[in-house]
């Protein structure tokens, strides 16, 4: 199978793989609530601390080049759309031809940003942490909720994370296939997307099935048992040094700003 | 008198359209014996090894479990009777070896120490011990097919089913997995193999079964099916009759 590098687990040794799945949970929540709804500075902050902890923990740019490309296109979307829509001093020379204004694509920019944080945040959650572990710290995070309820939750969560590599998987064996085939002499991009989509949405079925079966003769349970977690001093300490310079760039900034 | 470990009744299961993958197919697994069950591409094996943990339940017929029915307790079926689908990809779960091997004991909610013991027991007796943090997909085919056939032991079923497992494996990867298949025939563990390349596998057999149109057609000593199988379109591998060892039940 070929090697899947967004929102996927990679296994390593660094301690944030030995962080606590809760507490990598609570600094998913609170990074993406500072990513979505923080000022500038609690965003460039965060944005910071996550290149960091991704540096440490070993991730290369070569495991987020399909988040950026994917973030670059967004990107590109959201500064066009924002631009559009806001009025104000027209872009230099595109402006003379596009209705583009500087204001909008600031807001378009800043949007963009967001964006790339929260990415950033999801890929450093998805790659050091095991779906195992993440079906088990959504199931201890959401036991106000019915059983029933948190562990179909969990499961949900922790297979989608599982089956990711496999439909990439799939997607290039058919896309190769394709290729093999001249499919590059077809010009209309519908007809390509028709020749891959079609045949992928079979396989990912198929392959869904086939997992399916091999989990329910493996005894299948929403409730296996849970891994050894527990969260220590060196846990709450690691937390409170990630989370502390977001937190305290949001209060700064909220005090300049009154 | 004891029952069969593992014994197929009448099994019919049919396709939306209503062609018959099993007609009436029916067949008997003692304990602690080898069975091979050979038939032509589209005979039903697969279907029937679906039917052998109670992933397909039949129209009409039964699989027994020591003389129970297997639907009536198909928990404790699945964990007794492990299947090793032919695609190994489909079959591995876990980001990790060890996580892998370990996805069936957690199932069964086993104390995490248990489920340790395990682990090992089956990586070693798979030859795998010291993979335990490797990920599957960087695994070769012949060692996926072993980690399949690890998380399966960790269950310590009674009775092991291998579909196909041969196929798109080099000749080290076979006699590695023969290898670990006859250990664990002598440490009591019935098995049966699925297939239609005799070669690789006769002279590990107990019994031989050939499957033809959804129905067991041939079941005996392997010396005495080994003439008929290719008027069933098998192919007879090559001196077998005359060169072969058989092993005694």
């Amino acid at each position: 199978m070929r090697e899947a590098a967004f929102l996927h687990f990679h296994p390593g040794t660094s301690f944030w793989y030995r962080h606590d799945s809760r507490l990598k949970l609570f600094e998913l929540c609170l990074w993406s609530a500072l990513a979505l709804a923080g000022g500038l500075w609690a965003l460039i902050t965060t944005g910071v601390v996550l290149v960091l902890i991704h540096g440490i923990t070993g991730g290369t740019i070569r495991a987020l080049i399909r988040p950026l490309a994917f973030w670059g296109v967004m990107a590109i979307a959201f500064v066009i759309f924002a631009s559009v829509s806001h009025s104000g001093t027209p872009i230099p020379w595109i402006g003379q031809f596009l209705n583009l204004s500087i204001e909008g694509a600031m807001v378009g920019g800043l949007r963009a940003f967001r964006l790339l944080v929260v990415l950033l945040a999801g890929q450093l959650m998805a790659a050091t942490t095991d779906p195992g572990d993440f079906a088990t710290a959504l199931r201890k995070l959401t036991k106000v909720l019915p059983k029933r309820w948190s562990g179909a939750l969990a499961t949900t969560v922790s297979l989608t994370i599982s089956f990711l590599p496999r439909i990439f998987d799939e997607s290039a064996t058919i896309r190769d296939a394709a290729l093999g085939r001249g499919l590059e002499q077809r010009r209309s991009i519908l007809r390509r997307s028709h020749s891959i989509g079609l045949p992928l949405a079979e396989a990912t079925l198929r392959r869904a099935d086939l997992t399916a079966e091999a989990l329910l003769s493996r005894c299948y349970v929403d409730d296996p048992t849970p891994p050894e977690m527990h969260i220590t001093g060196q846990d709450l300490f690691a937390t409170t040094m990630v989370l502390l310079p977001s937190l305290l760039a949001l209060i700064a900034q909220n005090a300049l700003l009154n | 008198m004891t029952p069969p470990l593992l014994e197929a009744v009448k099994l019919v299961h049919e396709f939306d359209g209503g062609k018959r993958a099993l007609d009436e197919a029916s067949f008997q697994l003692e304990s602690g014996e080898f069975l091979v069950l050979a038939g032509p591409n589209g005979s039903g094996k697969t279907v029937l090894m679906r039917h052998l943990n109670g992933l397909a339940k039949p129209h009409s017929g039964e699989v027994l479990l020591n003389g129970q029915s297997i639907q009536e307790d198909l928990p404790t079926t699945r964990c007794r009777v492990g299947l090793v689908f032919q695609d190994a990809d489909a079959q591995i779960v876990g980001q990790t070896v060890a996580k892998d091997v370990a996805f069936g004991p957690e199932n069964l909610r086993l104390p995490r120490q248990v489920i340790e013991e395990r682990v090992n027991q089956s990586l070693k007796a798979t030859g795998l011990l010291g993979f335990h943090q490797r990920r599957p997909h960087t695994l070769s085919g012949g060692e996926k097919r072993r980690l399949a056939v690890a998380g399966v032991l960790a269950m310590q079923p009674e009775v092991l089913v291998l579909d196909e497992p041969f196929t798109g494996l080099d000749w080290p990867g076979c006699a590695d997995l023969l290898a670990v298949l006859d250990e664990l025939h002598r440490a009591g563990t019935a098995i049966l193999l699925i297939t239609h390349d005799l070669g690789k596998v006769l002279a590990h057999a107990n019994r031989l079964a050939l499957m033809s149109a959804g129905k067991i057609v041939a079941n005996g000593h392997p010396s005495q099916i080994l003439p008929q199988v290719e008027q069933y379109g098998i192919r007879c591998p090559p001196g077998e009759l005359s060169t072969m060892s058989w092993r005694s039940k």
